[in-house]
This record gives structure tokens, C-alpha cells and sequence, in this order.
């Protein structure tokens, strides 16, 4: 198991390494001169040619992302443009609090939808599969930065029970969870529906059945840990959605996450930041994908046992 | 030649039979319309009793074998007749009582070994959980039990592979597990359901002997559902032929096999190869029985065999023949064979 | 022996033409398909039919009437520049539609060829173009599309092509998937042993196989792309007002959510319920057309 591990962290590597070029490149591809919007409308060419220089942006490309790599690695992410403090600094105190945000948004979604979709599974087309069925389908189409904002109308405009936005004790955190959470419990609920569906239709249950086990006992002893597997693959995928999601949401709610950041870093321009905040999103988004495979080994004896 | 006597609708069970069926009928509520799967079916087995079920794909066989248990999905599935089990009218049986039934008085094995052990459950804790909820043992004794089953299906060091998962074992090893589960409470009657088709020929006669030795231990009545007539002559002592939902002959096996009557029945046992025999047309290929089985959303009036029937008469296109004694251990349904009829087969 | 076949097809059917008419079939069957299709129809014609339902233009403003609730004059009320709401909804309509098919169009025009050449031919291609994928696909979505919007700017045509781009991998994870599957049939072998060419192979067995879960898929697609043209246009990244997009009207609404709420709720409906008739419509072609063929 733990050789298995090693070796997953050993193949993102290369990922890793090709999403910082990515990145870099791309960033690099921008119809316009950063060291010119740096400098300001004002500045002379001798100033901007200054910064350029200061930037190391007059090096050939292939230098600049030697050193680019070189300060990453010592988790130098370079100044932001805006408040010339480091990346680094102004990323992480917002770190903790998008993480924060994502993990609980993704509990109230496993708590809501898991269950949700068990009930859907064992009463197929009766009223409660389609309200689920129903439910899940507004869920998944519902734009979340729009929902925050009705939200936001109704219980803080309105009902004046939960704040508007910013951050503080729990009550802050209950909105934005929420919002962000509406599309993964819609998307879990329908994924475990069909997954138990699906497990409830084996062999292996007929044969259960055939032993004398009671229903409940048949759907939480024997299908249960077998619907798992693709539900936990599932929650995997759409974490992604769900750091997307981040950036929406914690911008209705002006949640002090990097998300908002990167917003703001966008429409100021602040390359080293932009790129500073999606690598990190990255970075989460891969780690997250190789958790899951982890728990993904550890629930499928077939791989787990050989 | 010889008269028939019909057989009575609503016959009191037999007293010497544990599983006693009468007139069963199930149907499925599809999309496209109702579809009649067991159209009449009668049975009686007796204690010990080994009794063959043998019919095409697609005849009822299974869906009568899941009927006796109740596993059909209660909504798509109507499920009529009478079905006794030691007194007790099954299909009146509240879902409680049938869960004590299940597994324990009456069992049943499937025909994939593969899919029909739950891959991410050990293999010893599946037999346990048979004892656990029918002995009321508790899960350390139960699974200790499950070693001792796994010896008795003579599967090599069973301590060890108390502990593995399905995937571990071979087809023939799975299968002796699911016998071990079906057997683990001693049942009086198992409804074995294509247990060896799914294995290879070699393994299929190790299964086979498997099954009869236990049976004889535990005094177990076993209904072997099969398509396989080789099985059926090796290993039953009473056959039920199927076809289309109904019971078309029912007799000793040796009778059968010598001396059939109904001619699906003929049509079957003609078409089966024999090593360096002629064929009775003279011709070089396999005498066959024409056409094809007729859809279940569309089965033909009367007798439900009759327009592959080589023998077919007006009656047989207009009324379906009742199921009748016929000597003593035979039942026909054929209107050839009952008084109705005028044309005597003389064979 | 007789057959083993308990249902009696009339005759053996060809697969092509009666596949379809049974996905059909099947499809008008399913009643959420068909009211996510009437939705979509409502959607096509009033984006198409918008000058006709609003004559005038929706951009000018008319700052007397600004902010005013929904009233017999203003079926949706007025934005904080005194412009008709469901004129401007009418008309986002249009933009929403351009930036679906387009970014979607993207997706297939350079995700489908990708994807054909790498499943098919294998080897270094396939290594090259999995590895670029597998890049692209480590970023969440929305934060790709935001990068490129960085990079290339704001505007219809940039939000066009950075939601465009954020979709190609995934398109050609899905046909790749499907031509690995149908490359191992037996007709493709036999094509090949005939002597066919491969490009022909390629478009005359493996493309119309490809092109029910490209179907499928790309409905749903079309829906994502107006939440993420939305989105970004709620971030101010994206279609720039005047301009009215769904997505920036809400962004711009947001202000006013105290005084007049209005202004945000409505174009989030439109958004909800047209993203609604994709998802219904594709979930239904799912379940219709060949639900076997192995697709997210």
C-alpha cells in the first residue's frame, strides 16, 4: 500500500512539472507588456525598459523559466504587483480559509446527497426517487453564484438571521458552504442513486436475498461498500467543480479565500499572483485526485489484496 | 391403449412431499404489455428427493425456482397459485416468516459463481452470516462453523481461505463455497439453479458428486434446474420437462429417457449427438425440432408447442392440454395422450 | 437444437437506421426529455425572435425609469439604467446561444480529430496528446477558463474561446475513450484486413459510433458553457456591459440586491431554466441512444 502511494506521488511529478509549464507559457503569451502596465501610463520607455530588466523579463525565455523553477522550488512565488509583499504571504492566511470553505461544503454534500441517493436507489419512481430525482436535476442547473445571492436575500435581506458576507464565527461560513455545496450534493446524490441502482441489480444480492437477509440489512452490510467506490470516484472528479465553484462563491459572499483574490488579481493585472493562485489550485486539485485513489485502493480488495 | 386420468386442480398436498406446487402462475408487467412466464406449473417433491427441471432458456425455470422463494421484484411480478411448503402456503407467508425460510429451511444456489459472491465481503463471513441470522450463533462461532463448511465442500486449507475475498478462488472453488453457504443451515429442500453450467465439464462431475454425497448427509430434497439432460440422467431420480411457462411431460428418468412421450420431449432427447450412431433419417446431420421458441409477449393458442409439432392436430391449435396422469409417476400435457385425442401415437 | 432466443425479432435489423428510431421513440417517451426540449425550443425562438418581441434597443438607457419593479409597462421590472429587464434578457438569450454553440463547436472541431488520431494510431501521439490532456485536466474547469481570460482579455470573443478551450480536453478524453473501445471490434479488423485505408476506417466505421456520446455529452456541454459564460461575466471577466449577458447583468445587479432584487433574480432564471432544459435533454438522449456506451 504504501509502495503504491510512493508511487503515485512519484507520477505526478511530471504532471506537476508540465502544469508549471503550462503556466508559465501561457501567462507568457499575453498580447501586451506586463512591465508596461507595471510601470503605468505615464512611464517612459526607459522606465518600463527598468522594470523589464528588473522582472528578467529581457532574458530568453527558456532562462526565465529556469528561474522561474528554481524560486518555486524554494516556494518563491515572486511580489505581487499590487502590494509588492510576497505571493507566498498573501496566499497563505486565504489558503486555509478557501480550504476550510471546500471541506465543509464537501461534508454537508456527502451528508445531504449520500443518503439522499440511497433512498432514491431502494424506492425507484415512487415519490421520493423522483423528488430527489427532481431536486439533484435543479441542483445541477442552477448557477451557484446566483443562488448565493437569492440566498443571501432571503435570510439576510429579509429574515436578517445570517450575515451578508465576510467572515467571522460560524454563522459566515453556513451561506457560502451551502452555496457552494448545491451542485456536488446534486451531483452525488444522482451518481450514488444510480451507482446503488446498479448494485442493487448483481448476483450477489439476489443471493443475499436468498439467505434470509433482511432489505436493510442487505443494503447496508452488502451493497453499500460496493456502490462506494465509484461514489468516492465521483466526489474526486467534481472536486474540481467545486474549487471552481470557490471562486464564485467566495466572491458573492467576499469570503477572504484565493478565490476572491484571484478575481481581484485578474482585474488588476497582478500576474505573479494570478499564477501563484492557480498553481496552487492545481496543486490542490492533484492532490485531492491522488487522495482519492488512495481511498479508492483501500476499499477495492481486488487491488488492495491482488 | 391407455386411458388418462386427469389430474385434479387443487390436489391436497401430497403428505409424503415436503414442496408441493400447484398451478403457479407468474407474470411480468413490461412496457411492451404482460408477459405470462409460468403458465400452470405443478410439482411435488419429497423429502431427500432429487427431482430434474429441464427446459430452454427462457422456458420458466428459474422464475419458478425464485417464485418458491419470493425473490421475483414484488412490483413487476404477479405471482399466483398455490405454493406449500410443510403446510405453510408460501405465498400468503408474511415477509418476516419468509426470511426465516430463506437460507435456512429452503435455499438456493445460482448459476454464475463469479457475480453471485459479493466481491468486497470475505468468503467466510458470507457462509457465517447464514448461521448468524438462522442458528443464532454469534459472528466468532458462526465463522468457525463457516470453516468446518468449507472443509465438508472439500475446499483445501480452509482456515486459511476463510479469509479470502471471491476473487481469490477458481470458478469450481466459488462454487462449492456457494453450496457450503446454501448448506450451512441444513436445509430440507436447495433449488439448484444451473449449478454446473457455468464450469468446466471436469469440474461440473466434482460439483455434481459434490452435491448428491451432502445430500445424502443431510437428508436435503435438491430441485436441479438445468438444460443439460446428460446432468439430469447422471444425477436426478424424477424429471419435469419445461417449455413456454408449462410442465409438458413429468416422469421417472428412466422412463423418460427410454420411453418418451410428449414430442417435445422426443424432439429433445432425438436431438442430442451420439458418438458414431446413425440418425434416423439417414441423413448426416442433427435431427433438429424446427422453428424457434416462441416469444412470451406472443405464445401460440391452444398448446403452446404446437406449431413445431411434428404431430400437431386441430385440437392442439385451439386448447392447451390439461397437464394428466398417465400411469402411475407420468404426467403428459399432450392431447395425444388423452382421450380427447384421436390419433394415438402407437410408439 | 432449436434456437436459444426466447424473443422472435421479425428479421435481423440492420443497426444504423432503427437504433435511431428506437433512441427516438424512446426519447419522446421520457416526459422530462420533452419538457427539457420545450424549453429549448422557447429558448432558440425567443433568442431568434428577439427584435420582433422587443423592438428597440435594449442597451439605452432611460434613467427616469430606473430600478422600477415589475409593472404592466415592464413585464420584468428595469435595471439601475431604467432598461427593460426581460428585453435585456431577450436579447442576452442571443449571447447565450452564440457562446454555447461556439465554445461547443470549439470543443468538437479540435477535441474530435485529437481524439480520433490518438485512439486510433496510438503510440507517440497518443502519449503526447494523453500527457497534454492529462495537463489541461489538472486544473479545475472554471479556473482554466478564468486563466485564459487572463491571458487573452475580456469581451464575447475571448469568453467564446476560453470556454471553448476549457472543454476540449474533455471532448477528447470521450471520444478517444469510444474509439479504443470500437478499434477492437471485429469489423474494424476486417475492414483493415480487406485492405481499407485507415482514414476511411476512421470516418466511415469509428466517427458515426463516436458521435452518440459526443451527442450526449455536448447537450450537456452546452449547458455548462452558459454557466461559465455566466460566471464569468458575474466576475466582470467576461462579456462586458452594455452588453447583456445573463451572467454580467446579475454581476452588475448585485448592488442593488437590497433595493431592488429584481434585477439579480430574473436573469438568474433565465440562466437556471435554459441550463435546466440541457441537462433534462441530455440526460434523456443518454438513457435513449445507447446507455452501454460508457461516457461520464
Amino acid at each position: 500500500m504504501a509502495r503504491y502511494f510512493f508511487g503515485r506521488l512519484i507520477s505526478t511529478i511530471p504532471v506537476l512539472l508540465g502544469i508549471t509549464l503550462f503556466l508559465f507559457f501561457i501567462l507568457r503569451a499575453l498580447p501586451g507588456d506586463p512591465a508596461a502596465v507595471i510601470a503605468g501610463q505615464t512611464a517612459t520607455d526607459t522606465e518600463i525598459e527598468l522594470i523589464r530588466h528588473q522582472l528578467g523579463l529581457d532574458k530568453p525565455v527558456i532562462v526565465q523559466y529556469k528561474i522561474f523553477m528554481t524560486r518555486l522550488v524554494m516556494l518563491d512565488l515572486g511580489n505581487s504587483t499590487r502590494t509588492q509583499n510576497p505571493v507566498i504571504e498573501e496566499i497563505r492566511p486565504r489558503l486555509v480559509n478557501t480550504v476550510l470553505l471546500a471541506l465543509v461544503a464537501t461534508l454537508i454534500a456527502c451528508i445531504l446527497g449520500i443518503p439522499a441517493g440511497i433512498v432514491a436507489a431502494v424506492r425507484p419512481y415512487t415519490w421520493m426517487d423522483n423528488l430527489v430525482t427532481i431536486l439533484a436535476l435543479f441542483g445541477m442547473s442552477m448557477p451557484a453564484f446566483w443562488l448565493g445571492l437569492m440566498l443571501i436575500v432571503i435570510f439576510s435581506v429579509n429574515w436578517h438571521i445570517l450575515p451578508v458576507g465576510g467572515a467571522g464565527g460560524i454563522e459566515y461560513l453556513v451561506l457560502p458552504a451551502i452555496t457552494l455545496a448545491a451542485y456536488l450534493i446534486a451531483s452525488i446524490a444522482r451518481n450514488t442513486r444510480s451507482s446503488m441502482m446498479e448494485t442493487l441489480s448483481q448476483d450477489y444480492i439476489t443471493t443475499a436475498h436468498a439467505k434470509g437477509v433482511s432489505e436493510k440489512v442487505v443494503i447496508w452490510r452488502h451493497a453499500l461498500k460496493n456502490s462506494f467506490i465509484p461514489i468516492i470516484t465521483v466526489i474526486g472528479l467534481q472536486f474540481g467543480s467545486l474549487l471552481g465553484g470557490t471562486v464564485l462563491t467566495e466572491t458573492v459572499f467576499a469570503w477572504p479565500g484565493i478565490g476572491r483574490l484571484l478575481v481581484s488579481s485578474i482585474l488588476g493585472r497582478d500576474y505573479p499572483m494570478i499564477q501563484g493562485i492557480i498553481l496552487v489550485f492545481a496543486l490542490l486539485f492533484v492532490l485531492t485526485n491522488i487522495l482519492v485513489d488512495l481511498i479508492y485502493v483501500f476499499l477495492d480488495p481486488k487491488v488492495r489484496y491482488g | 391403449m391407455v386411458c388418462a386420468t386427469p389430474w385434479i386442480r387443487g390436489w391436497a398436498m401430497n403428505s409424503d412431499s415436503i414442496l408441493s406446487i400447484r398451478d403457479l402462475q407468474v407474470s411480468f408487467k413490461t412496457f411492451d404489455g404482460d408477459v405470462r412466464a409460468v403458465n400452470g406449473f405443478n410439482l411435488d417433491i419429497g423429502a431427500s428427493e432429487t427431482v430434474g427441471l429441464v427446459g430452454e432458456s427462457g422456458c420458466g425455470k428459474s422464475v419458478t425456482a425464485k417464485a418458491i422463494l419470493g425473490l421475483l421484484p414484488k412490483k413487476a411480478a404477479m405471482v399466483d397459485g398455490q405454493i406449500l411448503f410443510r403446510n405453510q402456503e408460501l405465498l400468503q407467508l408474511p415477509e418476516k416468516e419468509m426470511l426465516r425460510i430463506r437460507g435456512n429451511d429452503i435455499s438456493m444456489i445460482f448459476q454464475e459463481p463469479m457475480t453471485s459472491l459479493n466481491p468486497v465481503m470475505k468468503i467466510g463471513d458470507q457462509i457465517a452470516e447464514a448461521l448468524v441470522l438462522h442458528q443464532d450463533l454469534s459472528w466468532t462461532q458462526a465463522r468457525k462453523k463457516a470453516i468446518e463448511m468449507l472443509d465438508r465442500v472439500h475446499i483445501p486449507s480452509p482456515e486459511v481461505r476463510v479469509g479470502n475475498y471471491p476473487h481469490s478462488l477458481s470458478g469450481g472453488m466459488r462454487q462449492r463455497a456457494m453450496i457450503a453457504m446454501a448448506l450451512s443451515c441444513q436445509p430440507a429442500l436447495l433449488l439448484a439453479d444451473e449449478p454446473t453450467t457455468a464450469l468446466d465439464v471436469t469440474i461440473q462431475a466434482q460439483i455434481m458428486e459434490l452435491m448428491l454425497q451432502l445430500q445424502t448427509k443431510l437428508n436435503t430434497a435438491i430441485l436441479l434446474i438445468t438444460h443439460d439432460l446428460g446432468l439430469i440422467a447422471e444425477s436426478a431420480e424424477r424429471v419435469l420437462v419445461m417449455y413456454a411457462g408449462r410442465v409438458v411431460e413429468e416422469a421417472m428418468v428412466a422412463d423418460l429417457f427410454h420411453d418418451p412421450l410428449h414430442p417435445y420431449t422426443k424432439g429433445l432427447l432425438g436431438s442430442v449427438p451420439v458418438l458414431g450412431a446413425k440418425f434416423k433419417s439417414g441423413s448426416k446431420s442433427l435431427d433438429e425440432i424446427p422453428g424457434v421458441v416462441p416469444s412470451l409477449f406472443n405464445l401460440p393458442d391452444g398448446c403452446a408447442f404446437h406449431p413445431r409439432c411434428p404431430k400437431a392436430m386441430d385440437i392442439c391449435r385451439k386448447e392447451m392440454p390439461p397437464q394428466t396422469l398417465f400411469e402411475p409417476d407420468r404426467k403428459v400435457s399432450c392431447w395425444l395422450t388423452t382421450e380427447k385425442g384421436v390419433d394415438h401415437d402407437a410408439a | 437444437m432449436a434456437s436459444q432466443n426466447t424473443e422472435l425479432l421479425p428479421a435481423a435489423e440492420a443497426v444504423g437506421s432503427s437504433q435511431w428510431q428506437r433512441g427516438v421513440a424512446k426519447l419522446l417517451r421520457n416526459r422530462a426529455a420533452v419538457v427539457g426540449g420545450i424549453i429549448i425550443v422557447i429558448f432558440l425562438l425567443s433568442a431568434l425572435f428577439a427584435p420582433i418581441l422587443y423592438p428597440g434597443n435594449p442597451n439605452a438607457p432611460n434613467l427616469i425609469h430606473s430600478l422600477e419593479r415589475p409593472s404592466a409597462s415592464h413585464l420584468l421590472g428595469t435595471d439601475q439604467l431604467g432598461r427593460d429587464i426581460l428585453g435585456r434578457i431577450l436579447y442576452g438569450g442571443r449571447v447565450s446561444l452564440t457562446i454555447a454553440l461556439g465554445s461547443v463547436a470549439m470543443g468538437m472541431i479540435f477535441g474530435i480529430p485529437l481524439g480520433l488520431v490518438s485512439g486510433y494510431f496510438g503510440g507517440k501521439t497518443d502519449f503526447l496528446v494523453q500527457r497534454l490532456t492529462d495537463i489541461m485536466l489538472s486544473f479545475p474547469p472554471f479556473i482554466l477558463a478564468l486563466a485564459l481570460v487572463a491571458v487573452l482579455g475580456v469581451g464575447l470573443k475571448n469568453t467564446l474561446i476560453s470556454v471553448g478551450i476549457a472543454g476540449i480536453p474533455h471532448t477528447i478524453r470521450i471520444t478517444r475513450g469510444c474509439v479504443l473501445s470500437i478499434r477492437e471490434q471485429v469489423y474494424v479488423e476486417a475492414a483493415r484486413a480487406v485492405g481499407t485505408r485507415d482514414s476511411v476506417i476512421l470516418v466511415r466505421h469509428i466517427l458515426p459510433n463516436v458521435m452518440v456520446p459526443i451527442i450526449v455529452n455536448s447537450t450537456l456541454f452546452l449547458g455548462m458553457a452558459i454557466l461559465f459564460a455566466a460566471g464569468l461575466g458575474f466576475l466582470g471577466v467576461g462579456i462586458q456591459p452594455p452588453t447583456p449577458e445573463w451572467g454580467t447583468m446579475l454581476g452588475s445587479g448585485r448592488s442593488y440586491l437590497f433595493a431592488a432584487p429584481h434585477v439579480a433574480t430574473f436573469p438568474g432564471i433565465a440562466i437556471f431554466l435554459v441550463v435546466l432544459g440541457f441537462n433534462l435533454l441530455g440526460d434523456g438522449l443518454r438513457d435513449a441512444l445507447d446507455p452501454r456506451m460508457g461516457y461520464e
